[in-house]
């Protein structure tokens, strides 16, 4: 029976996985954007650094979207978030790659951050305070948001939680990776006021 | 056959004590204990609890600890931090699971233990949550049993080491009981 009830919240898992769609679509060349899109740049860290034994995906169908990744979900308008994200709202979310830059699809609209996630386990998630706005102009094609830092201490709870400045290397990124024909504006995120 | 049959019971009774019993208490090492009501769980009752260390890491992170009546006791525990892993028991009679395991997740409470003596973690009830399909369970902190009423369970099995001394110390310190 407990294994039976493990195998049904790995299928659940797998099941999410395979349901809730896409996300926001990593941008290769500025040519995938639409007229309505902008690449959303920025970067997820956590202070210490995931562990790889901190995340256990045995026998796990699609996880390849959680493995060392914090979800960033999101929403264009602001709402707390006092439970486990609902499976719609998955489909505005962001696979921010721990440690890396990440440079996704996103809406020329200014958008909030609600909430962080983090898969440990088909069946254990750890939450990252977010309650955090970017404002997105509908002139803007690039958009750097800034690097989200997490701190947490030895129980997984956050302790502080920073948007630092780390333009220069995120611009060096962007123009490697699109070019210096097009700019990456600024526009950090800045905590939500309610 | 007779005496057979009594002297398998002394053998069983005898391996139920000493499993229960504390071994004597080793510096620096701590009591841990605590109480877990589980009459709204699946489990007819509590018989495993283990913690978790989680700084320094270790090889062997898991702690088994002993039970007895809803109360869950280890001691030479070492300096560290530790978070609750996980509970379970038995099934009832018409139970479909022969061994209900519950665990908790790793964002939550630790605790730290940095001096060696007693550490009472509280009283909790299992709550049931969530659905069949999405079977969850919350931990609600009780005033009832207290710490006395906890350290009066494990002292049975405290006898002869140094750690009935404490916990009869921490008795006097809490005062009298609540008339029962």
């Amino acid at each position: 029976m407990t294994r039976a009830l493990s195998a049904c919240t790995a299928l659940a898992c797998a099941l999410l996985a395979a349901c809730v769609g896409p996300g926001w679509s990593p941008v290769e060349s500025l040519g995938e954007l639409g007229n309505d899109h902008a690449v959303i740049v920025g970067r997820v860290e956590l202070v210490p650094p995931l562990g790889k034994d901190e995340q256990n995906f045995k026998n796990m169908i699609g996880s390849d979207m959680l493995r060392n990744k914090l979800l960033l979900i999101t929403d264009e308008k602001w709402r707390r978030l006092n439970e486990a994200p609902e499976r719609a709202d998955y489909e505005n979310r962001i696979e921010a790659p721990l440690e890396q830059t990440f440079f996704v699809r996103g809406d020329k609209k200014t958008f909030y951050v609600l909430i962080g996630e983090l898969w440990l386990s088909a069946a254990d998630k750890a939450y990252f305070p977010a309650g955090l706005k970017v404002d997105v102009r509908p002139t803007d094609r690039a958009v750097y948001v800034g690097t989200l830092r997490y701190r947490r201490n030895e129980f997984f709870q956050v302790t502080k939680r920073e948007v630092i400045d780390d333009y220069e290397r995120a611009n060096a990124e962007f123009r490697k990776r699109f070019g210096s024909s097009q700019t990456l504006r600024k526009s950090l995120a800045t905590p939500v006021k309610e | 056959m007779r005496r057979v049959i009594f002297g398998l019971v002394l053998l069983l009774l005898h391996g139920c004590a000493s499993n229960k019993s504390l071994e004597e208490a080793q510096s620096p090492g701590s009591l841990v204990f605590g109480y877990m009501d589980m009459d709204e769980s699946p489990a007819k009752e509590l018989t495993a609890f283990s913690l978790r260390q989680v700084l320094p890491k270790t090889d062997k992170p898991y702690l088994h600890m002993r039970t007895h009546e809803g109360v869950f006791y280890v001691e030479n525990v070492a300096p560290a931090s530790y978070q609750l892993n996980q509970f379970g028991g038995p099934g009832g009679a018409f139970s479909g699971a022969s061994f209900y395991w519950f665990n908790f997740p790793r964002q939550g409470e630790g605790f730290r233990i940095s001096k060696a003596g007693l550490y009472y973690l509280g009283s909790y009830k299992y709550k049931k949550a969530g659905s069949f399909f999405n079977p969850k369970f919350d931990i609600e902190s009780i005033k009832t049993p207290d710490e006395r009423d906890v350290i009066e369970k494990i002292l049975p099995f405290s006898k002869g080491t140094k750690w009935e001394g404490q916990l009869r110390e921490r008795l006097n310190q809490l005062g009298p009981g609540r008339k029962k």
